[in-house]
């Protein structure tokens, strides 16, 4: 964990200090503000660095730490909807709504918990009927078309 | 203020209001049931079907979801010991117990009907609070706006996170995402990349979508297993409310009902917290103290008024000043804004066609919960049965969607993916993410009140300017006491630690 909180800081400063680097470039009055945020998010930032040393040499023994341990079967489970969901909106205005929406729903339902695909085709059938209905038809939204429909 | 009153009640009553409050309350209490579903979730998810109502049945359909979910978090705090919604967690304590001991439906009855009596006294605080304070709010300056921007994030810093630093981190990085857009003075546009998109900043809805909704599905898909908890509802049937229920405990209701209103009011304080304020508060006043957590029905209604309180309290901040007081409220903000309506005294005034057929519609909202919860509440229980799989694929779907509807954009909807995935990475490493929400959305409220005040002080200093207005002098002095309190807070503990170590 404070490992992580290591990592992170770091990450911070940098965006911090790419926030402050950006705002040179916008009129005085204009870069007041945003300056003003990133110089104290890099104060923080390093504040969280020294946190993470200091509460390491202070409890430097400790194999039971309280995080949560995340398997690798829970970490898959997390990737593959991420990935899953990325792919979805990237393919939606290819593929269009409906067809990416069908593929969305199926298969990260079936990758989740490939056992009842039965009640899957329903559930996606159910669900893309009554958002195509409510939005694309009755609240008129138009939706990206796609290459198909 | 009576005509606004009567004619919110005629506007009100309509059967398509009544049948949306109605659906609302119902999808409100599913949400709430279903442990890892929050109301922010819920209202975030159901947004989108408001976009084509008119604003009185969209605002009640959200207002009856909050309510509903506020409320449903109980049902499986008593019987699984599983707090559907954070704000359940003090009503698990003696409401767990009492199912144990063969009394789950003497709890489940309890609940609603505490909840009743908190949702409906913070909704008259509300009515009657509303539009003074909303008149009050004219006198506020830029001086003012500034200071209520600053009060509101320190606020929300100190109470919702566990780490000071992270909590303080997050607030920035909220109102950096808020610098997004065009600066209110030279209106020169920051940090877009040249996304037109961005002109106008981040939309606010998406944005909240994936940090509430996205970033909760992934944090669920983990845990999957939760699926698979059996629920034993066998020993639930067998008593029938009675109308003596709804009066039970008269002044532990109003106890915490004002408790949660008061919470509700400040801005970060949560239901949970007002849940467990309530609960306490009503040990202290309580003969019999000891009873406390041992199954005791008064304990239930105690925490459950408490976190229905909440439900008036937050909107009379929301509609009044603008300021959200929980991520629910700051959701119904996008809510307002997407019906083209701004939070002050206008809503009161010119909208008042808008804004008291809503206020009334949340009394109808309550009463709709108490009747759904006192017959139905049992066959809520089995929604937690719901495999997860198929609960994150429908939310992620709707969350797309309703961050493309609002504009028709695509772009909105990568918005809320990278919401989502930041706040997935921030939730798992001890950030909170309110905190970004409420940087999002005061960010340029303060922004704009403190160059304002720059102008407004004529090159003199601008601490006196802040000083010599009474209004921000107040808020310095709550911002100081708010930042105040955690030290304040740990100093008392480690105190009272170690007199009960000399003991």
């Amino acid at each position: 964990m404070k490992n992580a909180d290591k990592i992170i800081s770091i990450i911070l400063m940098i965006f911090f200090s790419l926030i402050y680097y950006l705002a040179l470039s916008f009129p005085p009055r204009a870069a007041r503000y945003p300056k003003g945020l990133a110089v104290v998010g890099i104060v923080m930032a390093v504040l969280l660095l020294l946190n993470s040393y200091i509460k390491e040499k202070r409890k430097s023994p400790r194999p039971t730490d309280i995080k949560r341990k995340i398997t690798n079967e829970q970490t898959f489970y997390i990737i593959a909807t991420a990935i899953g969901s990325i792919l979805y909106i990237i393919l939606m205005p290819v593929l269009g709504y409906v067809i990416s929406t069908i593929m969305f729903m199926y298969s990260l339902m079936w990758v989740l918990n490939p056992r009842k695909k039965m009640v899957y085709i329903i559930v996606t059938a159910i669900s893309v009927m009554l958002l195509y209905g409510v939005f694309g038809m009755l609240l008129r939204v138009w939706l990206p078309k796609g290459l198909l429909f | 203020m009576f005509e606004n009153i009567m004619m919110g009640i005629e506007l009100a009553l309509t059967w398509q209001n009544l049948l949306i409050s109605f659906a609302g309350v119902v999808m409100g209490i599913t949400f709430g049931a279903l442990p890892g579903f929050t109301a922010a979730m819920g209202v975030a998810v159901l947004i989108p079907l408001t976009y084509g109502m008119n604003p009185v049945m969209g605002l009640i359909l959200l207002a009856s979801v909050y309510c509903g979910a506020i409320y449903g978090g109980s049902i499986t705090a008593i019987l699984l010991h599983t707090p559907g919604t954070p704000a359940a967690a003090a009503t698990a304590i003696d409401g767990y117990e009492m199912t144990k001991q063969g009394k789950a439906s003497e709890a489940l009855t309890e609940a609603i009907c505490a909840s009743f009596w908190g949702g409906i006294i913070s909704a008259l605080a509300l009515l009657l609070i509303g539009p003074p304070l909303a008149r009050a709010a004219l006198k506020f300056g830029p001086p003012e706006y500034f200071m209520l921007g600053v009060f509101g994030l320190t606020i929300i810093v100190t109470l919702t996170a566990k780490s000071l630093i992270k909590g303080m981190i997050s607030g920035i990085l909220g109102l950096i995402f808020g610098t997004v857009g065009m600066d209110p003075l030279l209106a020169f546009p920051r940090y877009t990349f040249g996304q037109p998109s961005l002109m106008t900043g981040i939309s606010l809805v998406p944005a909240l979508i994936g940090l509430f909704s996205v970033s909760q599905v992934l944090m669920m898909v983990a845990q999957k297993e939760q699926g698979i908890l059996q629920v034993d509802t066998s020993n639930i049937k067998g008593r029938k409310p009675r109308f003596s229920d709804l009066y039970k405990y008269p002044i532990t209701y109003i106890r915490s009902a004002i408790i949660g209103t008061f919470i509700g009011m400040l801005p970060g304080a949560g239901a949970s917290i007002a849940a467990f304020l309530g609960y306490n508060e009503a040990k202290r006043f309580s003969k019999t103290p000891e009873k406390f957590g041992t199954g005791l029905r008064e304990a239930v209604g105690a925490a459950e008024a408490a976190n229905n309180g909440v439900t008036g309290g937050s909107l009379i901040t929301l509609l009044t000043l603008g300021i959200p007081g929980n991520s629910v409220t700051a959701i119904l903000l996008g809510g307002l804004m997407i019906q083209g309506l701004r939070p002050g005294n206008e809503l009161f005034t010119v909208n008042a066609k808008i804004t008291y057929p809503f206020l009334i519609g949340l009394f109808i909202a309550n009463i709709f919960m108490l009747l759904v919860g006192l017959f139905g509440s049992r066959h809520f229980a089995h929604v937690i049965k719901t495999p997860i799989n198929i609960l994150a694929t429908i939310i992620i779907v709707l969350g797309v969607m309703g961050s493309y509807a609002i504009n028709n954009n695509m772009f909105d909807v990568y918005v809320m993916m990278f919401f989502g995935l930041l706040g997935y990475i921030m939730r798992t490493n001890g950030f909170d993410t309110a905190p970004v929400v409420l940087g999002i959305i005061l960010g340029p409220i303060a922004e704009k009140g403190l160059t304002q005040s720059i102008v407004l002080a004529r090159g003199e200093s601008i601490v006196k300017l802040f000083l010599s207005r009474p209004i921000s002098l107040v808020l310095i002095i709550l911002t100081i006491v708010s930042l105040a309190t955690p030290f304040i807070q740990e100093y008392y503990f480690s105190k009272k630690k170690l007199q009960n170590n000399a003991n």
